[in-house]
């Protein structure tokens, strides 16, 4: 057994850390707080490859991407690549068609080429049952439906999205620019897009399933959403947790630090375990998911965890520096809102225990 | 026993779920949409105020010698429950803790002028207590007022004066003698917001409720602003926090959105076809909600029934403030956890209940520790309620 960083992580870690020190000021986030949109941090991502590390047989490797997405929302980055790096491009390495090939060398050599994903549909937990229809009509299908929270949707020259047809699920690339895109405001101030089909024409070499079933497709998307919102959330909450300390000890009421009150201690503490069982489900789960073991009831159970220990922390942060936790002048309140939209994306603590425990008892 | 609304009570509450329901009008309900006057403020919310006062509805619980209704405990927890269930931003501070405390102790001139301008709606609180240092810790607060000149020349600096930005008068805790313990020394004054000594900068916050710093700069109040005797500020602070607390962690507000989620969720098919009302773990949430409704509202209820019989227990004041606003958190967590993604979206073509669950959450922990941070509220209870003994 070893619980300990490989020396490679470690160093990924301090460098992305560097990096982000210069995106992560007030006076710089202040600057996205209307709209969370950073494409010069994008570039800058890209060309540190720590996005993609074309030197690599293997340009894409989750295990970092999961170090620097934490980092990501440690320091409440003004940019999300989950939906570029994770759910598109990956997903396209994996597979053998022309246009995945083509697109991936456009997001290699272009600077500004930014992928998005529309996978994500109202009032579905679940985005590995997609329900927008594809009609297939000889070589084409037609699309009728709609899908949410597409990021960066206006900037993207490229997008992939799921449907289900008769011959199953199907994933394919559009030009996004072809759709009807429809910002929709909401609580972390991200570009997430609406985008509706009606009877949007796809040709079959834009599909990117290859000889691959679609749900398996979706699945390891889905697998490495939960890695990616658990890794986001475990940075989320560290650094929640750190200012909480910190301020609790410095601030006085009563003649002494709040921090020596023992409720206060005591709760801090326990947001303290909470965030440590995060850390070590999502480490089991990851080595599991890049050794290939089976892990699905690991990634419900951690997606499961997740949510619940971004709310718990959330409000414990809030709560233990009274006013000043709401207030925008400290920098609490950025965390609490990515806490929220972590929580609730891709379905959420109790639809994944649901599904576990469906697992476990019919397994039995 | 008997553990329901009487005829009276009921009657009452039928009476008010109409008024406020016909007062909503469109162009008010427009007006409080406006992120810039959601929390009161603006030409419609005055004009309601106003003609609230005249219908006779302020004023609840203060004497009918007063022009008050003198109404119940509950009257006045049914009251604000059904203001509450309407969204309008009711100045129950206003007019439920400083009016009566004003007609109570307040000099003849505060009893005419400023009583007589809030029961008629043209007078708005902004409560001047939390300072940067003294926030659970009030009664250590250093806005000093000095005798001066048949008057008092205030200096200082308050944090959190929610409604500085519009309000006409701060309700102002100063401290006025150093030499006794720090419970006694402090007074309470009328501060008027039009005294060139008298700034406020905005605080943005979380749940985009606007609060603000205060700054007083020799502002100079005649005696008459003064209320209750000199040094005896303290206890007109706390005698109405009891009341406050309630009007806090009023079950209405919640009950609303819930009754709203529960038509919503008979509606609405999920993507697959199932009806979201036929999802196990949704019913799970719609239950947790509906239990913990119930029972904040019987702690609530029990409470105010203490407070009609003259039998208030701390204890059950401080297991309200608790309950409720920890109640609230989980059930603003379970009704988006019910909604999904689209919780998080602010107005839009998409967002479900006029997005009123994506603001809830996010003032949602202002209640756990204002009003009293409930760790105080634990103390309360383990000394009260179960006699152990006193944590410090
Ligand atoms: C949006 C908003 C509006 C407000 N409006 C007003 C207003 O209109 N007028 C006004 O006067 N004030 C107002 N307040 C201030 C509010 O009353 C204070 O925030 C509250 O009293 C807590 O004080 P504090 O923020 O300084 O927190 P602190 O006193 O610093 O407390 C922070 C935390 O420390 C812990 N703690 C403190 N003391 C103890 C103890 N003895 N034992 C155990 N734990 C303890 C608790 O966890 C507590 O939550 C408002 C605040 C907000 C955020």
């Amino acid at each position: 057994m070893d619980f300990s960083n490989s020396e490679e992580s470690t160093i990924i870690r301090d460098n992305i850390k560097k990096l982000l020190g210069n995106y992560s000021s007030n006076d710089y986030l202040l600057k996205y707080d209307e709209y969370k949109l950073d494409l010069e941090l994008f570039k800058e991502l890209k060309q540190g490859g720590y996005l993609f590390d074309l030197e690599s047989k293997n340009p894409f490797n989750l295990e970092f991407f999961l170090i620097v997405c934490e980092e990501l929302g440690y320091s409440n980055a003004t940019f999300d690549p989950t939906q570029c790096i994770s759910d598109v491009a990956m997903t396209l390495s994996e597979s053998n068609t022309e246009i995945a090939k083509s697109a991936l060398k456009k997001l290699f050599s272009e600077d500004d080429y930014i992928f998005s994903s529309a996978l994500v549909e109202p009032l579905n937990y679940d985005i590995e049952s997609p329900s927008l229809i594809g009609k297939i009509t000889g070589e084409r299908y037609c699309l009728t439906g709609k899908k949410i929270f597409s990021y960066a949707a206006d900037q993207a020259s490229c997008m992939l999205i799921s449907f289900i047809c008769d011959d199953g699920i199907k994933l394919a690339l559009i030009d996004p620019r072809l759709c009807n895109v429809r910002h929709t405001s909401n609580t972390t101030s991200k570009p997430y897009f609406e985008i509706s089909f009606s009877n949007f024409d796809i040709s079959q070499d834009q599909i990117i399933n290859g000889d691959k079933n679609g749900l398996d497709i979706l699945k390891d998307i889905s697998a490495k959403k939960i890695l990616i919102q658990a890794s986001y959330a475990k940075g989320i909450t560290n650094r929640m947790i750190e200012l909480t300390s910190e301020y609790t000890s410095a601030r006085e009421q009563f003649g002494r630090p709040i921090g020596s009150f023992q409720a206060v201690a005591h709760r801090a503490a326990n947001a303290f375990i909470s965030n440590q069982v995060l850390d070590l489900n999502l480490k089991h789960v990851t080595y599991k998911y890049l050794n290939n073991n089976e892990c699905e009831n690991e990634l419900l159970n951690l997606k499961y965890i997740l949510g619940n220990t971004l709310h718990e922390i959330s409000y414990t942060a809030q709560h233990l520096h009274g006013g000043m936790g709401v207030a925008k002048e400290y920098p609490l309140w950025r965390y609490c809102l990515e806490a929220k939209e972590f929580e609730l994306m891709n379905g959420n603590s109790k639809s994944a225990l649901a599904k576990l425990s469906q697992n476990l008892t019919s397994n039995q | 026993m008997k553990i329901e609304l009487n005829k009276k009570q009921e009657s009452l509450k039928q009476e008010l779920r109409e008024y406020f329901t016909s007062m909503m009008t469109s162009s008010l309900t427009k007006e409080l949409s406006d992120d810039k006057y959601f929390e009161g403020g603006g030409p419609e919310f005055r004009k309601t105020l106003k003609q609230i006062g005249k219908d006779g509805w302020i004023g609840l619980s203060w004497p009918k010698e007063f022009g008050g209704k003198e109404f119940t405990p509950t009257e006045q927890y049914i009251f604000v429950e059904e203001v509450m269930r309407t969204g309008f931003p009711f100045p129950f501070l206003t007019t439920e803790s400083v009016g009566p405390m004003i007609v109570k102790f307040g000099s003849e001139w505060a009893k005419e002028n400023i009583a007589t301008g809030i029961l008629n709606g043209d007078i708005i609180f902004a409560i001047g207590y939390s300072e940067p240092n003294s926030g659970t810790d009030l009664a250590s607060l250093q806005t000093r007022a000095i005798e001066k000149n048949n008057g008092y020349l205030i200096n200082g600096q308050k944090i959190w004066t929610s409604l500085a930005n519009y309000a006409d008068y701060v309700w102002l805790a100063t401290r006025t003698n150093d030499e006794v313990k720090k419970h006694k020394g402090i007074s309470i004054f009328i501060v008027p917001t039009d005294d060139k000594g008298f700034k406020y900068t905005p605080i943005k916050t979380l749940g985009d409720v606007t609060t603000n710093s205060t700054f007083y700069e020799d502002v100079y109040v005649p005696k008459q602003n003064l209320v209750g005797n000199i040094d005896e500020g303290w206890n007109l602070i706390t005698s109405q926090l009891n009341l406050e607390r309630l009007a806090l962690v009023n079950h209405g507000p919640v009950d609303q959105m819930f009754q709203e989620l529960l038509l919503l969720i008979n509606d609405t098919k999920l993507s697959d076809g199932t009806n979201l009302s036929e999802v196990d773990w949704v019913k799970r949430n719609v239950a947790n909600i509906y239990s913990g409704l119930e029972s904040l509202k019987l702690i609530c209820w029990k409470l105010v029934w203490g407070m009609e019989n003259e039998n208030l227990s701390m204890t059950d004041a401080s297991m309200a403030k608790i309950y409720g606003s920890e109640f609230f958190i989980e059930a603003y967590r379970q009704m988006m956890e019910i909604l999904g993604e689209i919780a998080i979206l602010k107005k839009d073509d998409l967002s479900i209940m006029n997005s009123k669950l994506e603001r809830m959450y996010r003032t949602a922990s202002i209640l756990t520790f204002g009003g009293g941070t409930n760790e105080v509220q634990r103390d309360i209870i383990a000394m009260a309620g179960l006699f152990m003994p006193r944590s410090r």
